[in-house]
């Protein structure tokens, strides 16, 4: 019977190394920055990737007031309201430059309800501000580009037109040359049938004028 | 080496248990402190008073292991540390920090007086002999008084412990504390007293 619960114990010593096993790979792992804090506002764990992102060690952190990582209104938020879901802000490095970070938090609770503690959970936005600053560039260079674009597509506008208005004034001044010219045309040529029309009827009146002097001719006799 | 192989006999020898955990905290302090390097070396010190193989990572965590080892275990760190008493202290006042038991208690970290109600449950995590005993807070003046019964291995212990109890202190105060063994077994006192104010 003894040997037996001793035999029930050494399993169960095996599945918590295991159970531990899996739960230390996975603090460790995560990229995102945990904290856990006492009921009090100490911390008392943190994890490699929370170390990385304030630049400090275990020993610097354990132990510490909360507030020496995440901001004391964050801090008493969570303990007020019980969690905070991704609040952007700016956390201080060990040796002093700024790093934007989205905060997560939760108040821990035991079976009987009372505050056990809390958790943070903190994810590193530097890239993700780098890569919001890239856009911003990015977008300022395009709206700089299509400005400039925009400024020579309206010059290329304002010369065709000028163009266009030149080129029409140069059309209407031919036109009204060729008005012109198809008016003296057309004069000149009114002018003609005129003048053919009096040559025509001076003709007619020569043979007439003619005809009165000349005896009529007889054409049984033309010699006569 | 100061340490003797008698002495370490006469440690191993004596009754009671310390914890795995409590080896993890010995092996992260070298780490912290002097690195990998000086880990092997020590390993290899405490190696050869025992007269076998010895290596943190090979401890397990829950396991148990002659409370005397883990005397041993902080005299040759502190002697190949060149630690006097005020380096112990700090090896203890650090240990709180990545000891996986205080953990475990992290819920009764909301005040003084709670973690003053565990520590007898605390103590019992990492050690089998030995019991300690909250004797008495006051509230007005700040203080607190823990005996340590029945816990004589080594006047070391009586050295890491005040830094022990001194982080364990400023965690559930999340305040500066100080703290003063006030009756020592080791100086004829009948037990252990340790006072924190805060």
């Amino acid at each position: 019977m003894v040997g037996n619960s001793e035999k029930k114990i050494e399993i169960l010593k095996e599945d918590i190394a295991l159970l531990e096993e899996y739960v230390r790979d996975l603090f460790s792992f995560t990229p995102i920055g945990i904290i856990i804090v006492s009921p009090k506002g100490v911390i008392l764990e943190t994890n490699p990737a929370l170390e990385k992102i304030v630049e400090s060690d275990t020993y610097s952190l354990i132990g510490e007031p909360v507030e020496k990582v995440i901001p004391k209104d964050i801090y008493k938020e969570t303990v007020r309201e019980g969690e905070i879901s991704g609040r952007k802000v700016i956390l201080k490095k060990s040796r002093g430059d700024d790093i934007p970070v989205n905060i997560f938090s939760k108040e821990r609770k035991t079976s009987e309800g009372e505050t056990a503690g809390y958790l943070f959970a903190l994810l590193d936005a530097t890239e993700m501000e780098r890569m919001n600053e890239e856009i911003e560039e990015s977008k300022k260079v395009l709206e700089v580009r299509v400005a400039a674009r925009t400024q020579e597509l309206k010059e290329m506008a304002e010369n065709l037109e000028t163009q266009v208005k030149l080129r029409t004034t140069e059309l209407e001044d031919k036109l009204r040359e060729l008005e012109k010219m198809n008016k003296l045309m057309v004069g000149r040529e009114l002018k003609m049938i005129e003048v053919k029309e009096k040559l025509s009827r001076a003709e007619e009146e020569i043979i007439r004028l003619k005809g009165e002097k000349e005896p009529a001719f007889d054409k049984n006799n033309p010699d006569k | 080496m100061n340490i003797t192989k008698e002495t370490v006999k006469t440690l191993i020898d004596q009754k009671g248990e310390a914890r795995g955990i409590a080896f993890q905290t010995d092996e992260k302090f070298i780490l912290f402190k002097k690195g990998a390097e000086k880990l092997g070396e020590i390993e290899s010190q405490i190696g050869l008073l025992i007269d076998e193989d010895f290596k943190y990572d090979k401890i397990d965590a829950s396991g148990f292991y002659p409370v005397g080892l883990r005397a041993v275990s902080i005299l040759v760190i502190a002697e190949s540390l060149d630690l006097d008493d005020s380096g112990i202290k700090d090896m203890g006042f650090l240990a709180p920090k990545t000891s996986m038991a205080i953990r475990l208690f992290t819920r009764y970290f909301l005040s003084i007086e709670k973690v003053f109600e565990k520590v007898a449950m605390i103590w019992s995590r990492h050690y089998t002999s030995g019991t300690l005993e909250p004797l008495e807070i006051n509230h007005s003046e700040n203080y607190l008084k823990l005996k340590l019964k029945d816990f004589n291995v080594h006047p070391v212990f009586c050295t890491y412990l005040s830094g022990y109890f001194k982080k364990i202190g400023e965690m559930a105060t999340k305040d500066k504390v100080t703290i003063e063994e006030i009756e020592c077994f080791f100086k004829e006192g009948k037990d252990h007293i340790f006072e924190i104010r805060w």
